[in-house]
């Protein structure tokens, strides 16, 4: 993104031709050239310097991973654990034909989307607030991030009492019944508790974002006839897209394991419950390692999957790369 | 096209610093003026203020006539040229230069046709697909250049185009630079820190130093006729030299000898508050070795002898550095403008003498030479307030006019 000036000198365009024309772009040929012994000596450093890190990942993620994924493989449930048995994908097909699995899965689904799109919107507010703010502007942030620095499960307590009738205020002035018992209600209250704590994390990361805009860029574009809703669509969110990518990547991966919020609130109850909510139910109450273990897997999986999906658009979409190759 | 007034325009910072006061300033339609300066002198802000980026705290600016204070920089059509070129880095070269076009809600065939004509004559046909992030420094300036004049704007604003370019390419690009200008006809307002593309590229150049204007003029102008110590320090390479001088008895001792005063000088010294101390500047290229001057000639100056430090050779002349002897001018202006080239806690070598003599002349390292300077060129400055003694009615006559 940075613009530094290469001295290569200015080529006329009949130099530039002949550039072209000898050298192959690298749109045409994609031949990477071998690499020298300097460049392998470094790149074997650089593998041996990862190596600690990378052996740690390995013990502590790896490990659990593999053991869920053979335990999802079996009939497995500790009420009975003589019945244990290895099964194949029994488990998978019984969980995916399940009627419960779906209306959570719709639910997670559900919660991620609503939440993740009005975070952004609502970050991208106080991310513009806080990076233009030029007085108290340490107050402004430390304000904005407060309900971030609650611990969540105290957050999601004070949200239930709020809506406890008879000893909550919100209960009181919102709704004559008790909200957090009914559906749609319990739902709408689960997502803004989870909007007003996690909007500062993404306004943080948008933040950093907004940063990366060159102020020359805005100034240009001010004086090519831009109005402020030009600048921002057509200036800043190309340049912050990235940023706005990593944003939504770790605010969907969050959003999708979605759990102590609803603890708290409706433990599940009238259909709220959440995947992770009901790999939990089936795994530590129910004591059935074959399914939990399933359910756990199969958010792994979707996880995975949302993760893939935000990688590959990177690829694509760094901006200032004609191939989105990696500079 | 139009024209761009400057009335009484100041600009201050809620904290109070004021960053530009009272610029009054009359560039004519199809001018290319420069605005020049050491870093902190408000040039960018005075080109901000044009450009709309910067509020105008007092003071008016009127664009082909209209007071244009408090418009957008978007209402006001005038395009900026960016030190860092401000390329859209996911836009192609095409869609940099169509930018404001489409913002302008030009239909798609205009478009195209007028960025393909700025691209002809910038010669970036071949670069239109490709974007910023692979082009070279000077390609980026150039595509940078194309989006100001794709759209026929009323005025160019340039601010420090050049400074990131390498020295060869900056003086390729400045003549680039100049020839388009001259050909649109296209008012531009230029903004540098160096002086030599201050000298080369403009009709007029201001100078200016603390938010105030110094002097505005041709660069030959400001060359010949300083105002005052500030300009004739600034303008030239090398720059000019000053000597510490004392008025004794209608003359002036200086480590060059005895300079005879003319009578308008002198009178100008005899004023109860005249200065009893003074500051001597010569252009380096009013000195010459003593043996190439002929009779006529040398009756105009006066000769010295000191001991030569450097020779350097530059094929048409040679740089010399003497060494002399006595006091160091000493003034606000020479101490930042020291500080601006860098060397403001680098007191260098003492009272040397920066002189360019013919590539005849068979000086010498380590040897003493006898050295004539042109007493008609020389300037008189008051160190208290820098003024030009030796100017009369904006000409500078030298020291010993009548």
């Amino acid at each position: 993104m940075s613009i530094s000036a290469t001295p290569t000198g200015a080529n006329t365009a009949v130099e530039e031709t002949r550039r072209q024309t000898t050298v192959p772009t690298q749109r045409g040929g994609r031949r990477k050239p071998p690499l020298s012994e300097n460049k392998k000596a470094e790149r074997r450093l650089g593998w041996l310097l990862c190596a600690p890190a990378a052996l740690v990942m390995v013990a502590v993620t790896a490990y659990p991973i593999i053991y869920s994924v053979w335990l999802s493989l079996q009939r497995y449930d500790l009420r009975f654990p003589d019945q244990r048995e290895f099964i194949g994908l029994e488990n998978y097909v019984t969980v995916l034909t399940n009627e419960f699995w779906w209306t959570a899965f719709g639910v997670t689904a559900l919660i991620t989307v609503v939440t993740v799109a009005v975070e952004l919107v609502l970050g991208m507010g106080l991310a513009l607030i806080m990076h233009r703010t030029l007085v108290g502007r340490g107050l402004v942030r430390t304000s904005a991030l407060i309900p971030y620095g609650i611990v969540t499960v105290v957050a999601a307590f004070s949200w239930r009492y709020a809506w406890t009738p008879g000893t909550g205020y919100l209960a009181d002035l919102f709704s004559d019944g008790a909200p957090l018992t009914e559906r749609a209600s319990s739902l709408a209250i689960i997502m803004l508790a989870e909007i007003w704590k996690t909007t500062p994390f993404m306004a943080l990361l948008l933040m950093a974002g907004l940063a990366l805009v060159p102020e020359d860029l805005l100034k240009a574009a001010s004086t090519d006839g831009a109005t402020a809703w030009q600048k921002f669509t057509k200036v800043m969110l190309p340049v912050m897209k990235p940023a706005i990518l990593v944003a939504l990547l770790f605010r969907t991966l969050d959003a999708f394991r979605v759990f102590d919020n609803i603890f708290v609130l409706t433990a599940g109850g009238n259909e709220t419950s959440s995947v992770s909510m009901l790999a939990y139910n089936n795994l530590i109450r129910g004591l059935n390692l074959g399914i939990g273990s399933t359910m756990s897997v199969l958010i792994f999986i979707t996880v995975a999957i949302i993760a893939f999906v935000f990688v590959k658009l990177f690829g694509t979409a760094a901006p200032g790369s004609d191939d989105g190759e990696r500079r | 096209m139009a024209d761009i007034v400057l009335d009484k325009v100041s600009k201050s910072f809620p904290d109070g610093t004021v960053a530009v006061q009272d610029v009054d300033l009359e560039i004519a339609d199809g001018e290319f003026v420069i605005l020049v300066g050491p870093s902190g002198c408000g040039k960018s802000t005075t080109l901000n203020m044009i450009a709309g980026l910067e509020d105008i705290t007092s003071g008016e600016l009127r664009i082909a006539g209209q007071r244009v204070n408090d418009k957008a920089p978007r209402d006001r059509d005038i395009a900026m040229v960016f030190q860092s070129y401000a390329l859209y880095p996911n836009m192609t070269v095409r869609e940099n230069m169509a930018f404001p076009l489409r913002l302008a809600k030009l239909d798609k065939e205009t478009i195209n046709a007028k960025v393909d004509e700025a691209a002809k004559v910038l010669e970036l046909v071949p670069l239109l697909d490709r974007k910023p992030a692979n082009l070279s420094g000077g390609q980026r300036q150039r595509v940078a250049m194309g989006r100001a004049i794709v759209r026929q704007p009323k005025a160019f604003l340039m601010d420090e185009p050049l400074s990131n370019l390498d020295a060869k390419l900056r003086v390729q690009m400045r003549t680039v630079v100049s020839r388009l200008q001259k050909q649109l006809g296209t008012t531009t307002v230029y903004v540098t820190h160096d002086q030599t593309e201050a000298m080369t590229l403009g009709d007029r150049v201001v100078i200016m130093r603390g938010g105030a204007v110094q002097q505005v003029g041709p660069p030959q102008e400001l060359y010949d006729h300083p105002r005052n110590l500030f300009v004739a320090g600034f303008i030239g390479s090398p720059s000019m030299n000053f000597l510490h001088a004392a008025v004794q008895d209608g003359s002036l001792h200086t480590a060059l000898g005895e300079v005879p005063l003319g009578d308008r000088v002198r009178r100008e010294l005899e004023a109860a508050d005249a200065p009893r101390e003074l500051i001597l500047g010569v252009r380096p290229e009013h000195f010459e070795d003593a043996e190439l001057v002929d009779e006529d000639t040398r009756r105009r100056g006066l000769e010295f002898e000191a001991p030569v430090e450097i020779v350097e050779s530059m094929g048409s002349d040679k740089y010399v550095y003497f060494t002399v002897e006595g006091e160091r001018a000493s003034a606000a202006e020479l101490e930042e403008l020291a500080a601006d080239a860098g060397a403001g806690d680098f007191a260098g070598g003492g009272g040397n003498l920066v002189t360019r003599l013919s590539a005849e002349s068979p000086v010498v390292e380590g040897q003493s030479r006898r050295v004539w300077f042109n007493l008609e060129k020389i300037h008189l400055f008051d160190p208290t307030n820098g003024r030009n003694l030796t100017l009369h009615e904006g000409r500078a006559a030298g020291a010993l006019a009548d």
